[in-house]
């Protein structure tokens, strides 16, 4: 009993029986189907899968951003499905940290109140150490003053992965963080993640289409229809590409 | 959105037309110039529903919208193909809203048993004209505000404060300049006025509307820095920290802040329009000069009485004088009642003249409701008697003069209302000259009354006035309401991703649709206070009560209905409120995803995305 309590504890994100379609009848598209899913802590871990797989929408419904129409979610021993607002916000607010491929930073604001906006939404004094530290990682201190439309997309997302690490999240969602990046941008961002993860123990989930990006991971899930298609563990892009491959070929 | 916006506009247009018309007065069947058909009037409506129809049709774009023309300026459409292509959607837009505009108009001038010969019909084409007009320009306007620049620009554009620019105002100078022109040049070639008047009006209006346009820039902007701190100092009592943080966050926007000044502009138009709706109460377009008033004898001696009957006989002979009534001068006091008043005997005056007795019956009929407050004071003496009481009117009508010396049975006629055989402001001023040289009087001074035109037998009553001038706020307004939620679909996604609970938003939503509301009323009032004021330092430079600039009769600020003003505006408000409650409840019905899907413009099908 204490053993299978410690592997729970020791889980970042599960998932059981996990189900969205869109559409009813004929028309209706399984995005994520049954899925049973176990995500350690500690750790990047990347969903790959082909356009259309549903990786988007399976990362959503684990991060609490969409309604499943069955199954189960947890972060850590938090169940997500069935809260009230407020248990919602407090969930997006406090335990989830989540970083989207368009920055969504707020236009008006500068980067520092930014950064800060999810400590106001939910109440949370202000931890100036821990504030400072993740500007130094991230090297964004020249840009705290700065409004969102000055800075460049890859300063945009550095500020955003910020805003999703403020709040000391249990674990951080990204949904292609680097889709609009360029090269060096990319990597920069992904540095900052895995860093995040090596330095600070956070988990973070990452959605992305590009083997490199999955290889800045520790664990990979592929997926495929909607379903779990397989894993992989300290990826490579080569390793990656292999099973992007695989695949195809049963699709195919 | 488009659409609501001119469904918004057309309604508007229906209630200006069915509120404002006196169907049923003789003088539209007569053909004679309704109270508004002047120029300067039509204008002015044009002014009023294109501004609204402007707001409506920008402000209820999305964010979306402003993208996708910038998209395709990027990728090389032109703004004349640009302003094309919207003028054609404007024309079949209008088209559609003046078509249904015209079937309840058409039905009520049919259902209306007095209704007239050909006026009424005119009425209806004039104004569904207008709004044709107005929603025509509103698209095009539309088609390239914000400047059309490639997406990033745009964006950008929409988001940046924006410095306050004394380039800002030339628009506002130009439209002064505009509206004055006409005015200016019917001065400058009547043969009351001169050249110089002509100029002094253009002047005067284009400076007036320029120094609106500083206010405006300035007001807004200063309502929108002063936000941070109502919203600091509502935070430190506890209601609702982080929504007046996302409210103010919403304010600094520079697009709502666009959207706000042509709010102010509408409130601005409103309340002028609203002060002289109420102000203009007078009687029907009958060309009257009160010519003798008050006057005196050389030797000394009051001119009453037996003199004010040597003086009617003296008339009556002249063939440029019409009819002739003896009156009795006294004063209006107390309240906001403020004027010279002329007791009539109403068997005389309807033989005189039907319409100004059927006038002044109906205008008493509603007497004690509408101006309970204003006392009379005929030689010293107070008479209790309803008043038909005209703010600002100049001339004030009153109730039969049998009333009046029934009580004071001393008083006798002292006034003459003359007539002139031919009503046209020419023949007027003949008349003035004639009645002087004929009566051996130095000057005779007409008591403003030139071209009074009637609201009070059909036309628009203050009840419905003031519900018009409301109505005018509120639309512009609601549409900004809803427009706000619309834009900060996405925003509110995200705040709801980062922890904002449903009534964050809702209570953010609420505060900033109230503030944008106080702003805008508070800013219009002081605007419509600065072109009175404007007006009436005209008034008092040209030595004229003329209202040519457009703004309702009057010279006082006595005149300006403010109580009532207050009322509608407080009436206005308080629609705001609810209509942001309204539109603020429908935030929490997506989750962030949905909240956060791309949504096509102008399309309400959902996009669904793996």
């Amino acid at each position: 009993m204490k053993k299978k309590a410690a592997e729970a504890a020791a889980l970042a994100v599960k998932a059981r029986g996990l189900t969205k379609i869109y559409g009813e009848g004929e028309a209706a598209v399984t995005a994520v189907g049954h899925v049973d899913l176990d995500i350690p802590q500690g750790i990047l871990t990347a969903v790959m899968g082909p356009s259309g797989s549903g990786k988007t929408t399976l990362v959503h419904l684990l991060a609490g951003l969409d309604k499943a129409d069955a199954g189960e979610v947890w972060i850590r021993d938090q169940k997500l499905t069935g809260l009230g607002d407020r248990e919602t916000a407090h969930l997006r607010g406090r335990i989830i940290g989540f970083v989207f491929q368009g920055f969504n930073l707020l236009q008006t604001m500068s980067a520092r109140d930014n950064i800060l906006l999810p400590l106001r939404l939910n109440g949370v004094p202000r931890d100036d150490a821990w504030f400072d530290e993740l500007i130094s990682m991230l090297g964004i201190g020249r840009e705290l003053s700065r409004r969102p439309y000055e800075m460049s997309g890859g300063q945009q997302q550095r500020i955003a992965i910020a805003r999703a690490l403020i709040t000391k999240p249990h674990v951080v969602f990204a949904d292609e963080p680097t889709g609009n990046l360029d090269t060096h941008a990319s990597a920069e961002v992904l540095s900052h993640l895995r860093q995040a993860c090596r330095e600070l123990g956070q988990s973070v989930v990452m959605v992305t289409h590009s083997p490199i990006a999955a290889s800045y991971g520790s664990n990979v899930i592929l997926f495929a229809d909607g379903k779990v298609a397989g894993h992989i563990t300290n990826p490579t892009p080569d390793s990656v590409l292999a099973g992007l491959d695989a695949l195809a070929g049963v699709e195919r | 959105m488009r659409w609501l916006g001119s469904g918004l506009i057309g309604s508007v247009g229906a209630a200006v037309l069915l509120s404002t018309h006196p169907w049923y007065l003789d003088t539209v069947a007569d053909g004679t110039t309704s109270r508004m058909s002047s120029m300067t009037v039509i204008l002015a409506w044009f002014f009023i529903l294109a501004t609204i129809s402007g707001t409506v049709v920008i402000g209820l774009e999305p964010e979306s919208a402003i993208e996708v023309r910038a998209t395709r300026a990027a990728l090389g459409e032109s703004n004349r193909r640009a302003g094309i292509a919207a003028a054609r959607r404007g024309a079949a837009a209008g088209a559609i809203v003046s078509a249904i505009l015209i079937v309840p108009s058409s039905v009520a001038v049919l259902l209306s048993s007095r209704r007239g010969s050909g006026g009424a019909w005119g009425w209806i084409a004039l104004v569904a004209g207008l709004v044709f007009l107005s929603i025509l320009v509103s698209h095009v306007v539309a088609a390239n505000a914000p400047k059309r620049e490639p997406v990033t620009e745009a964006l950008r554009h929409s988001h940046e404060t924006r410095p306050f620019r004394i380039r800002a105002i030339r628009w506002y100078v130009l439209i002064g300049f505009v509206v004055s022109l006409p005015s200016a040049i019917v001065r400058a070639v009547s043969d009351g006025g001169s050249i110089w008047s002509g100029a002094l009006l253009l002047v005067v209006g284009t400076a007036s509307a320029g120094l609106v346009g500083v206010l405006i820039e300035w007001g807004i902007r200063w309502g929108i820095d002063l936000a941070p701190v109502a919203m600091a100092r509502l935070a430190r009592r506890g209601r609702g920290p982080v929504a007046t943080l996302l409210a103010d966050e919403a304010l600094a926007r520079r697009r709502p802040r666009g959207a706000g000044i042509l709010t102010a502009i509408a409130v601005i138009a409103a309340l002028i329009a609203g002060t002289a709706l109420v102000s203009s109460r007078s009687i029907d377009g009958r060309e009257i000069n009160i010519v003798i008033g008050d006057v005196w004898r050389d030797g000394g001696e009051p001119c009453v009485g037996s003199c004010i009957e040597e003086f009617r006989q003296t008339l009556a002979d002249e063939p440029i004088v019409g009819a002739i009534v003896p009156a009795i001068t006294g004063r209006l006091v107390g309240g906001d009642c403020v004027g010279e008043v002329y007791a009539v005997d109403p068997a005389l005056a309807g033989a005189a003249d039907p319409v100004f007795a059927r006038v002044l019956r109906s205008e008493l009929d509603t007497i004690e409701t509408e101006h309970g407050t204003c006392g009379l004071d005929f030689d010293g003496n107070w008479i209790d008697a309803p008043v038909a009481y005209s703010p600002g009117s100049g001339i004030v009508l009153i109730a039969d003069a049998n009333t009046v010396t029934a009580q004071d049975d001393t008083l006798v006629p002292n006034a003459l209302l003359v007539y002139a055989a031919d009503p046209n402001e020419q023949s007027l001023d003949i008349v003035v000259d004639t009645v002087a040289e004929r009566l051996g009087l130095e000057y005779v001074a007409p008591v403003s009354m030139t071209r009074v035109e009637n609201v009070v037998d059909g036309g628009m009553s203050v009840p419905l006035a003031l519900t018009a001038f409301a109505l005018l706020l509120i639309v512009p307004l609601a549409a900004l309401v809803v427009a706000g939620v619309a834009e900060r679909r996405r925003d509110h996604g995200t705040l709801a991703a980062l922890g904002a609970t449903t009534s964050t938003l809702r209570t953010a939503m609420a505060i900033e649709s109230t503030f944008r509301a106080w702003a805008a009323v508070i800013v219009g009032m002081l605007a419509g206070l600065l072109v009175r004021l404007v007006v009436i330092g005209y008034s008092a430079i040209a030595g004229s009560s003329d209202d040519s600039i457009g703004t309702g009769s009057g010279d006082h600020l006595d005149s300006i209905p403010w109580s009532a003003l207050g009322i509608a505006a407080a009436a206005a408000l308080g629609a705001i409120a609810l209509i942001s409650a309204i539109a603020a409840a429908s935030i929490s019905r997506a989750t962030p995803v949905e909240a956060l899907r791309p949504e096509p413009a102008g399309s309400g099908t959902e996009r669904r995305s793996r």
